[in-house]
């Protein structure tokens, strides 16, 4: 079964098109990325996946069940943590779970369960200051804790660690990453390493756009830039240099230190064949051979800039 | 879900922050003043005339709850507009609307819990009041009954709700509480303006505070107060209706 199943989603502010005609189908149980540079329409996308903006037109089911613009229909099988969590700042932590958790009708005696497993989860525990005392790390903790009150099947998180320093950023992914198998994870985000740690699949947004949709795996296959790094003497790099540049298989050669070299081929197969063949005809060390990884950043751009 | 729970989280926000503190302040505050101010007027006056002879008719007992009366439609009403401006604005300006929204909490219950909320903490502030002066009425005056004083307090009481629903309606329409406040200052500028209009003000929410005092000295009859009374609700019932259904159009 499908935790979302969205077809052809359209958006429109005005003139200005802020989701563009999306298409998408999120397994269940995945932590499923929603990359994008700012603006390209995540919020929006995710604002009509929790019913609180109106799809200018297309369908979006959650589970199997249509959502409609302000309907409270699927909202026990939904956590929202929005990009920017705000509560009520005379309240503390326990309270606002406590006041959550009553809105979702949690019984009483596995909502107080329920508050403590959170509290630990998200590192609150014994924190007893009111709410507008936290720290902004600290707020973004208990957003998730109240996303997760209600023992939602899936949880939409928009930007959760985007105004966080590195240590509340890993803070926040060991929390998701902690939601693995247990609840499908709808992660949006600008920033490509938290994606990488953390998600199975990703699509990928710009200006309003899916370009590209798929597993990280496959995504590293088909965005592959076959870069090969070769280390060897710095006295040795400008023959092997030339030699390497005459190979049919290369594209471009560039260095990256005085003993490095970026090798661009068309096949890293056939690379790991001739390239080594090519320091021994040259009587030249390889001291290091390595496939250069593509990164997420790598797919990122090159996505943006081919679609 | 009880419905119940997100107008028990008013009440405690109520509570646990200065809103108890300022309208129930002002209101003691008026109810203290307005039998002192009516009572020691012409002395005040007199003493600041100097040598000039001012003829002023003695002060009753009425004139300390028309000083009541005139303090809270004037002051009263604009610290109510400070205390209530951001009771759906500045949720929304947050985001912490969001949060409950999409829980599983109802439009309408977001807007009647706070303004039924709003109402009891009025009431609760208008009830001191008027317990505080009735009582340094009687002090000053050695009298504070009036058969009709019951109607005049009920009337400037439905006209607080009217403008709580009033500041509510604005505070749904606008996307910060400055713009609501805005808005409510320009409601409550309108229905005093319609209250000064010949034919049309004895339909305004506005025309009860005068109204009330007339009946209370035999110028006007209590089945006066049918029209204001039958306008100010049907106001108020129409200020919360289209509230909720423009609140249940937005998006947040």
């Amino acid at each position: 079964m499908l935790a979302v199943e969205i077809k052809g989603l359209v958006k429109t502010y005005g003139k200005v098109n802020a989701v563009n005609n999306i298409d998408l189908k999120i397994p269940m149980g995945s932590i499923y990325g929603f990359l994008g540079p700012n603006g390209a329409g995540k919020t929006t996308t995710i604002k009509m996946l929790t019913g609180i903006a109106k799809p200018t037109s297309g369908e979006i089911k959650i589970f199997g069940e249509k959502v409609h613009f302000g309907s409270n229909k699927n909202r026990k099988d939904i956590g929202f943590l929005p990009d920017v969590p705000n509560f009520y700042n005379w309240m503390r932590a326990k309270e606002y779970l406590r006041f959550s958790g009553k809105l979702l009708s949690v019984e009483p005696k596995e909502l107080e369960e329920r508050i403590d497993r959170l509290l630990e989860k998200t590192g609150l525990t014994g924190v007893n200051k009111k709410i507008g005392n936290y720290s902004r790390g600290m707020k973004q903790r208990l957003g998730i804790a109240q996303a997760l009150i209600g023992n939602p099947r899936i949880v939409f998180l928009d930007e959760p660690t985007s105004a966080l320093d590195p240590i509340g950023r890993k803070e926040v992914i060991d929390i998701i990453l902690s939601l693995k198998n247990k609840v499908t994870v709808f992660f949006s985000t600008h920033i490509l390493s938290d994606v990488e740690k953390v998600c199975d699949r990703v699509v990928i947004l710009d200006k309003g756009n899916a370009i590209v949709e798929d597993t990280i795996e496959n995504l590293k296959i088909n965005y592959s830039h076959h870069i090969i790094s070769l280390e060897t003497l710095p006295g040795d790099i400008v023959q092997i240099e030339t030699a390497l540049s005459k190979l049919e298989l290369v594209e471009k050669v560039e260095h990256s230190d005085n003993s490095t070299l970026l090798v661009h081929v068309k096949d890293l197969a056939k690379a790991g064949l001739e390239i080594p063949a090519i320091f021994n005809k040259h009587h030249i060390p390889l001291i290091g051979y390595s496939n250069v990884e593509t990164s997420l950043e790598d797919i990122f751009l090159k996505a943006v800039n081919n679609k | 879900m009880s419905r119940l729970e997100f107008f028990k989280k008013e009440i405690f926000e109520i509570l646990k922050t200065p809103k108890i503190i300022v309208l129930p302040a002002v209101a003691l505050f008026f109810g203290m003043l307005s039998p002192i101010t009516a009572k020691f007027i012409n002395e005040l006056i007199k003493a600041l005339g100097g040598g000039i002879s001012i003829s002023i008719p003695e002060p009753t007992y009425i004139d300390s709850y028309a000083q009541l009366f005139k303090n809270h439609y004037t002051i009263t009403a604009i610290v109510m507009i400070f205390v209530f401006m951001g009771l759906v604005a500045e949720e929304k300006q947050r985001g912490s609307a969001i949060l409950v929204l999409t829980k599983n909490l109802s439009r309408l219950n977001f807007i009647l819990s706070k303004f039924f909320a709003s109402i009891l903490l009025f009431t609760f502030a208008y009830i001191l009041s008027a317990v505080i002066c009735i009582y340094y009425t009687f002090i000053l005056f050695d009298v504070f009954w009036n058969p009709n004083l019951p109607l005049a307090i009920f009337m400037f009481w439905l006209y607080g709700v009217f403008l709580i629903a009033l500041i509510l309606f604005a505070s749904i329409i606008s996307r910060s509480p400055a713009i609501a406040a805005l808005f409510g200052f320009i409601g409550f500028a309108v229905v005093s303006f319609l209250s000064s209009l010949p034919t049309i003000d004895k339909f305004s929410p506005g025309y009860m505070y005068g109204l009330g005092l007339n009946i209370m000295g035999g110028k006007n009859l209590p089945s006066d107060s049918i029209y204001p009374i039958v306008t100010s609700i049907i106001l108020i019932l129409l200020l919360i209706v289209s509230g909720i259904e423009i609140f249940k159009r937005q998006e947040l």
